[in-house]
């Protein structure tokens, strides 16, 4: 509770931490007419997953590396899209479906990552931005196999993850600073995650697909975009994802240019 | 454009602050206990000296020690360096030190002085720690049954010990499952013995199935003449974790009864074929055959094998003994495509020279000084007092088999879905071959090897990147 209770504060202080007196005003992400910005991206998140109606849990732990292009057609809307590269590691991961059980503990699984972003501004009071934004992002992820060890014969086991996350929401923006401004966002946030596990040792064969859902729904993010220069900007951003009996973490990192 | 600075200053701490506080693992719920460690236990001071119950179980070189609160740093480390101890770290939160003892010390002998130090609140040597055992079934003679737990303990009443881990794994394989009331293992021998307190039906459980059938005398009352059916159906599935008696390999597998042998243990193969058919249209899903008799070179009995295919076609896994007689693999075991044939091992682990062999044997499993039931009728014919209650040892491969039709029974309870060959194959992949520097691979003797429940049920760590 004391972590909430932190976390909310810290977060109205960097919203409310600048003021009237500030002469400075200005959007520094938003300007009229087209805009390209092509950037870079780093996030890494932990997300709780379970199957068979909650009744084992998982942890997804995923670093991305991507290269997005954010196109802002007009002032306040912009869609942008992303493509690169993703670590998944899942922990604990239970196939009971195969002829011998296995369990998933094998570190990260690379693979490829899509995505696509909108943002839309609604409408603005005093250094206040109110708006809407959402991201779909899909991994695909590569198969990797395994060698099935402490049986008398040899086996192997090859998995292939992926994952499509989708989050949508309001968020609230302060751009009364000079080269800072920060947002506040609430996300619906969900992430549907599926691991087919095929199994072969000797005469035996299997393949067990296992449909994974997110304990954690709402997300509250928050999130710094530092104006370095006209053309080049870095955002931070912070999701926190609580749920019944514990919470998900996510971060993310951008470094981005306008043209 | 100073508040700015500060602003931006802060905003950034803010998310390094986060960022760096990621440990995830914090926010989350705490893993199952099994996978916990546990304080040992700690026995309680003589004379302010621990007791030391056969092996060391502390670290002998330093002791852990919280001094009263109101003692400064400096007088801590004068204490310390008074009993010439060696501070190796300090425990935050809760003001303890872990203390390296001098050389020419004993841990016992600094637990005691510093135990009459009034400026020290409490003082224990660093003891070890375990992680925690798999729990083990109630019933009082667990301790006997060295073939699905086996940790040296004496388990016979002369004394005998087995090899540590000697053993079939089923602490192991219960954590996963403990079997299914509805897997019907069909035990075809010479009946049952209704009033077994291990197996008798109650108004909680129904152990014995109600569609048991006597080929002999050509009714439906199974009841058991001999003891060997009792003593199989026993091991197979006796009721476990009740406090009393043994536990059976699937505890909650019910015993369908068929009796094809009579009171002298001796049957023939026309009840044989008809118990099997029986069996495979009457619910059965494993059938346990500890029984057996040998063919000549050009004889066969093709109306057995019929049977043994029908129950394969409608889904049975068939389990038989090879045999006692130290020669080649009895029938049904030696029908290759149809059957699991079981070889026998004992609690060391070694082939005991009465166990038949032969190509066609699958697998082995503890069958020599076996403890299991015996018929409720038969405890007058006993005189020590380990034999008032209705229980004995017995020998021989049927043991063996009846070990296998369980863990057939408990891998049926949480893979309905497999083929019988896809079961006698994951039984058979997952034995430890126990003769590897001899005989590597499938040989005549075990077969793949002595069962391992835990291998064939417990999921597969895949760790290892090909």
């Amino acid at each position: 509770m004391k972590k909430y209770f932190t976390f909310i504060l810290a977060a109205l202080f960097c919203l409310c931490l600048p003021n009237e007196s500030f002469p400075q005003q200005q959007d520094v992400s938003f300007s009229s007419g087209l805009r390209i910005k092509p950037g870079a991206q780093f996030e890494y998140f932990n997300r709780t997953m379970t199957w068979d109606d909650e009744k084992y849990t998982t942890d997804l732990k995923a670093t991305l590396f991507a290269l997005n292009l954010e196109i802002e057609i007009n002032e306040g809307f912009s869609i942008s899209g992303l493509a690169g590269y993703v670590l998944s590691d899942y922990d604990a991961l239970i196939f009971r479906q195969l002829p011998f059980s296995v369990e998933l503990d094998a570190g990260y699984i690379g693979g490829y990552i899509f995505g696509a972003e909108i943002r839309k501004s609604l409408f603005h009071v005093s250094s206040f931005e109110f708006g809407l934004s959402g991201q779909f992002l899909y991994h695909m992820g590569k198969e990797k196999t395994w060698n099935v060890l402490g049986l008398n014969v040899t086996g192997t086991a090859t998995g292939k993850p992926t994952w499509r996350r989708a989050y949508a929401g309001p968020y609230i923006k302060f751009s009364g600073l000079e080269s800072l401004s920060s947002y506040l966002a609430v996300y619906y946030n969900k992430l549907w995650g599926r691991f087919e596990m095929k199994q072969t040792i000797q005469t035996l064969e299997g393949t067990e697909e296992k449909e994974l859902l997110p304990k954690s729904l709402i997300d509250i993010t928050i999130g710094t975009i530092l104006t370095l220069s006209d053309y080049f900007f870095l955002t931070g951003e912070v999701h926190v994802l609580p749920y019944s009996d514990g919470m998900d973490l996510g971060f993310v990192a951008i470094a981005a240019f306008s043209f | 454009m100073k508040k700015s600075k500060i602003a931006l200053l802060v905003s950034i701490l803010f998310i390094f602050f986060l960022s760096s506080s990621f440990d995830f693992p914090r926010f989350r719920k705490q893993k199952p206990d099994h996978i916990r460690m546990h304080r040992y236990q700690i026995y309680p001071f003589n004379n302010g000296q621990p007791h030391i119950i056969g092996e060391r179980h502390y670290a002998p070189d330093r002791v852990l020690v919280k001094f009263n609160p109101t003692l400064s740093t400096q007088t801590i480390e004068t204490t310390i360096n008074a009993y010439q101890a060696k501070e190796i770290k300090r425990i935050p939160k809760l003001d303890t030190y872990l203390l390296e003892i001098p050389a020419n010390s004993t841990v016992e002998e600094t637990v005691y002085a510093l135990r009459l130090n009034p400026d020290v609140a409490h003082v224990s040597p660093d003891y070890k720690t375990f992680v925690t055992a798999v729990p083990k079934p109630r019933d009082n003679l667990f301790f006997r049954q060295y073939y699905l737990y086996n940790e040296g303990q004496e388990f016979h009443i002369f004394g005998l010990r087995g090899k540590n881990r000697a053993d079939i794994k089923a602490l192991e394989a219960w954590e996963e499952t403990k079997g299914d009331e509805q897997v019907v293992i069909a035990v075809i021998d010479s009946g049952i013995d209704f009033e077994h307190p291990d197996l008798a039906n109650t108004d909680e459980v129904e152990k014995i199935s109600p569609n048991g059938y006597d080929f002999v005398n050509g009714d439906n009352d199974p009841s058991d003449d001999h003891g060997h059916g009792t003593f199989v159906s026993g091991l197979i599935a006796a009721k476990s974790n009740n406090g009393e008696g043994i536990a059976g390999v699937s505890w909650h597998s019910q015993i369908l009864p068929l009796k094809a042998v009579e009171s002298d243990g001796t049957g023939y193969v026309s009840w044989l074929v008809e118990a099997i058919r029986y069996a495979a249209d009457n619910g059965a899903d494993v059938i346990s055959m500890s029984l057996g008799f040998s063919l000549g070179p050009n004889e066969e009995v093709p109306s057995l094998e019929e049977a043994l295919s029908y129950a394969k076609s409608k889904g049975l896994v068939v389990v038989a003994a090879a045999g006692n007689e130290g020669s080649s693999v009895l029938y049904p075991a030696a029908y290759d495509e149809y059957c699991i044939a079981v070889a026998a091992t004992d609690y060391n682990d070694s082939r005991p020279a009465w166990s038949n062999f032969g190509p066609e044997v699958d697998v082995a499993a503890p069958g020599a000084t076996i403890w299991s039931l015996v018929p409720t009728w038969l405890e007058e014919l006993y005189l020590d007092d380990y034999t008032l209650d209705p229980y004995g040892w017995g020998d021989g491969t049927s043991a063996s088999a009846a070990i296998v039709s369980g863990c057939v029974a408990l891998i049926m309870s949480i893979k309905p879905w497999l083929e019988p060959d896809e079961i006698m194959d994951i039984i058979r992949y997952s034995a430890d071959d126990l003769n590897v520097s001899e005989y590597p691979g499938k040989d005549e003797f075990i077969g793949y090897g002595r069962i391992n429940l835990e291998k064939a049920l417990v999921p597969i760590k895949l760790i290892t990147s090909k």
